[in-house]
């Protein structure tokens, strides 16, 4: 009997990584706010943009800059008046989300890391 | 108990590449579901109206049951075989993650989320799968089995993680965790071809059938087999003291807490890479060897860690030697159990070993925080990790990596 080896396990990995890579591309789309959006977002621009320049094009799509995250470009904001969503895609943000599936998940052998891990580093509008 | 050699190697019902494919599957879900746990705390507690007491002490309970209960488990797979252990188990694992949603009460959660969830865990994880497959699988491909079979349940995390999130996001966390609870039933259609592995079956012919009582206590008055015991407590304390302690202890030396978080991500990717060649280290070199030079780099990549200047570059690398580090220990430890007590108890057997694992798990844990609030630095239990380590790699020195004598049918005497 041919038993499988690597090739098995390279096909599979990849099947895998493949297969979560669209379910979290599908997700995050589900999850891109409409452009007339309000309120507390998550806004993604490209991760080379400063800081500084995130700051501003922020401020100048009428919102307001809550905090940074752990992934670059990326932050949370709040925004009241109507179109606050279309505004941060003009002023270059690649898109602005309600809420990222997106964030480092470690499971060693003992799940209760993960609580920790997750409050300090959770991607939350 | 009969001296008579053991029965002919069974032979998978399905196509091995089935076999292989369906059991990491049942692996990858198995890690995947309870590493999302993370992500209910948060909601779970608010709208009980909890302290983070109570969620945390239903995840610590539900960690060292998994632990305890993994004995059991191996048992009833050895004797029962593992798809119907895995069936069982999956029913009780999803039932544990849908009652969580009815739990209102500090009991009924640690009921669901503890009780059932641990059991439903060591019922349907890896340590379950590698068994399986070690019964299965050709002796020259075992261990290369094991470390496919761990690296799919470290990919459970990549898989399950967003997938967890997006499921609270998309619908809210209670119907997050039935759909997180209908994914753990997919195993019911992924086990069948597991079903050859068929507990009372032993592998070659140098073993000897006995009870399993006789083999747990032939196993734990051989020296190898407590000192091997011994030595993955030691993976559990570092393993669980670096992924609780390790984000915060950076930030408190000025690693910015983007940097923090990417540095457990690179453990999580290496860490796959790391699982998968320790099982095909395990085929070609000597699993002791193999195990007291893993523990031994560990001290040396932690002393270093410690010694030099932090920063983005120490930590990355750091990260990364450990990842490949990390659960690369599961294969070889596998291993070493199926060479000294052969594959009838396996599963059994590999379950008291993981035993030690989950206590210093919590260990690592809880004496983090407690000498970090004694001592104010993580200096005092980062040099415990290291003196563990080292610990660790004497243990594995002197295992004897060979059929012990009592589990070995007698040589005929010579005239």
């Amino acid at each position: 009997m041919q038993w499988p080896g690597h090739k098995l396990a390279l096909g599979l990995f990849a099947t895998i990584l493949l297969a979560a890579g669209l379910a979290m591309t599908a997700t995050m789309l589900a999850g891109r706010a409409s452009d007339g959006e309000t309120g507390t977002l998550l806004a993604v621009f490209p991760p080379s943009t400063q800081p500084n320049s995130v700051f501003g094009k922020i401020i100048m799509a009428g919102g307001k800059p809550i905090r940074p995250t752990w992934v670059n470009g990326t932050w949370v904001v709040h925004g009241d008046e109507p179109g606050f969503a279309g505004r941060l895609k003009a002023q270059g943000a690649i898109g602005a989300y309600r809420n990222s599936p997106v964030l480092p998940q470690l499971a060693g052998c003992f799940a209760y890391a993960d609580a920790k891990t997750v409050e300090m580093f959770a991607i939350r509008p | 108990m009969s001296s008579q050699a053991a029965a002919p190697a069974p032979q998978p019902a399905f196509n091995p590449t089935a076999v292989i494919v369906c059991g990491c599957l049942i692996a990858l879900i198995a890690f995947g579901v309870r590493s999302t746990m993370g992500l209910f705390n948060q909601p779970i507690t608010e709208a009980n109206g909890w302290g983070r007491e109570t969620f945390g002490l239903a995840m610590a309970l539900q960690n060292l049951i998994w632990g305890a209960a993994q004995p059991f488990a191996g048992a009833f797979a050895d004797k029962f075989g593992a798809y119907r252990v895995i069936i069982a188990g999956a029913a009780i694992y999803a039932v544990g993650t849908a009652l969580m949603v009815t739990a209102d009460t500090g009991a009924m959660m640690y009921l669901s989320g503890g009780l059932l969830m641990g059991l439903g865990i060591a019922m349907t994880s890896f340590s379950i799968i590698m068994a399986a497959f070690g019964r299965l699988v050709p002796p020259e491909k075992r261990s290369w089995a094991f470390g496919i079979a761990t690296a799919a349940s470290s990919m459970g995390q990549f898989v399950f993680a967003p997938l967890g999130q997006a499921f609270i996001a998309s619908f809210g966390w209670q119907t997050a965790l039935y759909l997180l609870a209908g994914s753990i039933l997919f195993m019911w259609l992924l086990v069948m071809p597991l079903r050859a592995a068929k507990g009372g079956v032993a592998r070659d012919e140098t073993e000897l059938d006995m009870t399993i009582a006789e083999a747990l206590s032939r196993a734990i008055r051989h020296p190898s087999f407590v000192l091997l015991t011994l030595g993955f407590f030691v993976c559990g304390f570092q393993v669980a003291f670096i992924t609780v302690h390790f984000p915060p202890l950076l930030i408190e030396q000025g690693i910015t807490p983007q940097l923090a978080a990417w540095s457990i991500a690179i453990v999580g990717i290496f860490n796959v890479v790391g699982s998968y060649t320790s099982g095909i280290v395990g085929a070609k070199y000597s699993r002791r060897w193999s195990l007291t030079l893993l523990y031994l780099t560990r001290s040396v990549v932690m002393t270093a860690f410690f010694m030099l200047p932090i920063t983005p570059l120490t930590v990355v690398l750091f990260s990364a030697t450990m990842g490949l580090l990390w659960l690369s220990t599961v294969p070889l430890t596998m291993g070493l159990v199926t060479v000294i007590c052969g594959t009838r108890y396996m599963a059994m057997l590999y379950g008291i070993v993981f035993f030690s694992h989950q206590v210093g798990s919590f260990l690592g844990v809880w004496l983090g925080g407690r000498l970090y609030d004694q001592y104010g630095t993580y200096d005092v239990v980062w040099w415990l990790g290291v003196a563990l380590g080292l610990f660790a790699a004497i243990m594995h020195w002197p295992i004897k990596e060979s059929r012990a004598p009592s589990f070995a049918v007698p040589e005929p005497a010579k005239a």
